[in-house]
């Protein structure tokens, strides 16, 4: 009751006054649109980097120790790592630059055993792949991949042929390929029949299972969070969004400040009716909570509009829930902000209001 | 009802303590209007603001309905402003981004004991301010305003209505009508009117005039 009486000072205000609100909510329009957009931008970088990972849906990784937590510097025997979890995959990896004579991209090629986990479902072509075929994902498609095109690697004499196609499953910023153990074999030799890179975990109780001195059994998170270059970039983006937060919460509370500021007289008359400091404070953290609200919704439409007309080549996501938590989080910044109006208004002396 | 009690206030300026109003004792009934008149300095803007609970005395009470505003802290001052006291200013004091109308919708969603909406209906009518109430503050002249400010300060059904040179940005049509108004609602409703004014010719509209000279007031009819 007592807030809907405040928004009724508040809401009036913003309605009488839309050229002097306008630019206020333009300003949070701006901020939260260049938040959103950084978050999206953010989202969509860290998926670059695990996307594949986060289909797997595994709970740990296991790779030898001296490899730095990195797939393609650990060497596993197969014998060392028989059926000791409740669900797992082998997985061979290299790094490959492809080319099918038009457009040449850089690429990782994952050698899995038939019906592994790792693989995402094939949403095009044939998901078997037979010596020197392989199922791409679809950002090689997006990039100007077709089925039945000829590969050829920079560092081998192979050949390979694209039978299909999965869902968008990238991995440290490039491609996929999936193939047989056989074809990584025949590109690198070195991943024989009973050696692999590592081997995918799904089981709870992985920490409770006791592998070989050499090797090491990482949390899937762990292991994300070392991937190369993967927590620099989060930190940075991170860090960008804190700090606009903060600048955010510094502008929007200079706006307010100086609208009340110039209320100063009409809240000293409203004082002098009987309005208290209570009501009064009400209604300026109402009208940043509607000035807030309307910025922000108008911000998260732009951004999602924008994103619709990114080219496919800016790694834009956007994860609605933390754009939902953004927008609270900017609204109680704002809130937060205007709290130095209410102190200011809580000065007001009636007296010198009304001369 | 209004009363004094042996009210004295004093301001410090540097080392000097300055005395606003004297030693004090009046008492003002109900249906009566009076004048304070005076020239600037001489205190009386310091009284109509004790008597207003905008500020409490240094020494001695002021009672307002029997209530003692000496000692209560900001809040109940501001909740007895709200409900036993109305102010009319001197420019008015509209709320600039609402309109006639909302001015009352304001006071009627803070305080429940106001006019009916009838009873509004009636006094905008007598106070030819009908057509106007769908208009902000500055759409309406000076006189209508201030016939707005009469009509707030009535709303919400005061005992006590304060006003400072309510007149004081009108031509003398428009202020006498004012004064007429305010005279003849002070009667009808049962209130205690005061009108702080330095222009005498107010104070024929009044029951009691008192003059203020260096704080101390004294009846002069």
């Amino acid at each position: 009751m007592k807030v809907g009486v405040a928004m009724y000072l508040a809401w009036n205000e913003i309605r009488r006054n839309k050229l002097k609100f306008g630019l206020i909510i333009g300003v949070i329009v701006m901020i939260s649109y260049l938040l959103f957009l950084l978050s999206g931008l953010a989202s969509g970088l860290m998926n670059l980097n695990k996307e594949a990972i986060d289909q797997w849906e595994a709970d740990a990784i296991v790779i030898s120790e001296d490899a730095n937590q990195t797939i393609q510097q650990s060497m596993i025997n197969t014998e060392d790592i028989n059926n000791l979890f409740e669900e797992q995959a082998e997985l061979k990896e290299l790094s490959v630059i492809i080319s099918n004579e038009e457009v040449e991209e850089n690429a990782f090629v994952f050698g899995l055993e038939e019906d592994s986990f790792l693989m995402p479902p094939v949403i095009e072509g044939d998901a078997t792949v037979s010596e020197n075929e392989v199922v791409a994902d679809y950002s090689l498609k997006e990039a100007g991949f077709n089925i039945g095109d000829e590969l050829n690697l920079s560092n081998s004499d192979e050949v390979l042929e694209i039978t299909g196609f999965t869902d968008s499953a990238q991995y440290r910023a490039s491609s996929l390929l999936f193939a047989s153990n056989e074809t990584v074999e025949k590109l690198n030799p070195m991943l024989g029949e009973d050696v692999i890179n590592a081997v995918v975990v799904k089981d709870e109780n992985f920490e409770n299972v006791n592998v070989d001195d050499e090797l090491e059994v990482l949390a899937i998170d762990e292991f994300v969070e070392n991937l190369p270059g993967y927590t620099p970039q989060q930190l940075t983006l991170n860090f960008m969004i804190i700090f606009l937060f903060i600048i955010s919460s510094a502008v929007i509370g200079i706006f307010l400040y100086v609208l009340t500021l110039q209320k100063t007289s009409l809240f000293g008359v409203l004082k002098a009716q009987g309005f208290t400091n209570g009501y009064l404070a009400r209604s300026v953290l109402g009208q940043t909570l509607i000035v807030a609200l309307m910025g922000t919704i108008i911000g998260l439409g732009l951004t999602l509009l924008t994103g619709v007309f990114l080219p496919p080549a800016v790694p834009i996501e956007f994860d609605y829930l933390t754009m939902v938590i953004y927008m609270v989080v900017l609204i109680i910044v704002a809130m937060l902000g205007s709290l130095f109006s209410v102190i200011s208004v809580r000065k007001v002396d009636p007296l010198k209001a009304i001369g | 009802m209004l009363k004094f009690k042996d009210v004295k206030k004093t301001f410090k300026d540097g080392n000097q303590s300055i005395e606003a109003v004297k030693k004090t004792s009046v008492e003002f009934d109900k249906g009566s209007c009076i004048a304070v008149i005076g020239p600037s300095g001489s205190g009386k803007s310091t009284f109509l603001t004790m008597a207003g609970a905008l500020q409490t005395p240094t020494e001695g009470e002021v009672i307002v309905n029997g209530q003692k505003i000496t000692g209560m802290n900001t809040k109940s001052l501001a909740k007895l402003r709200m409900s036993e006291i109305g102010f009319i200013l001197q420019a008015s004091n509209l709320v600039p981004f609402l309109s006639v109308q909302q001015q009352f919708k304001l006071l009627k969603k803070s305080k429940k004991d106001v006019m009916t909406d009838e009873e509004l209906d009636e006094l905008l009518n007598h106070l030819s301010l009908t057509e106007v109430k769908n208009q902000l503050p500055s759409e309406i002249s000076g006189g209508q305003k201030q016939r707005v400010a009469i009509a707030k300060a009535l709303y919400t059904n005061p005992s006590i209505i304060l006003a400072d040179e309510p007149t004081a940005s009108l031509d003398t049509e428009n202020a006498m009508k004012v004064m007429e108004i305010l005279k003849e609602q002070t009667i009808e409703r049962d209130k205690t009117c005061i009108i702080v004014t330095h222009d005498e010719r107010l104070t024929e509209y009044c029951d009691a005039v008192y003059k203020m000279t260096d704080g101390v007031l004294e009846k002069i009819k």
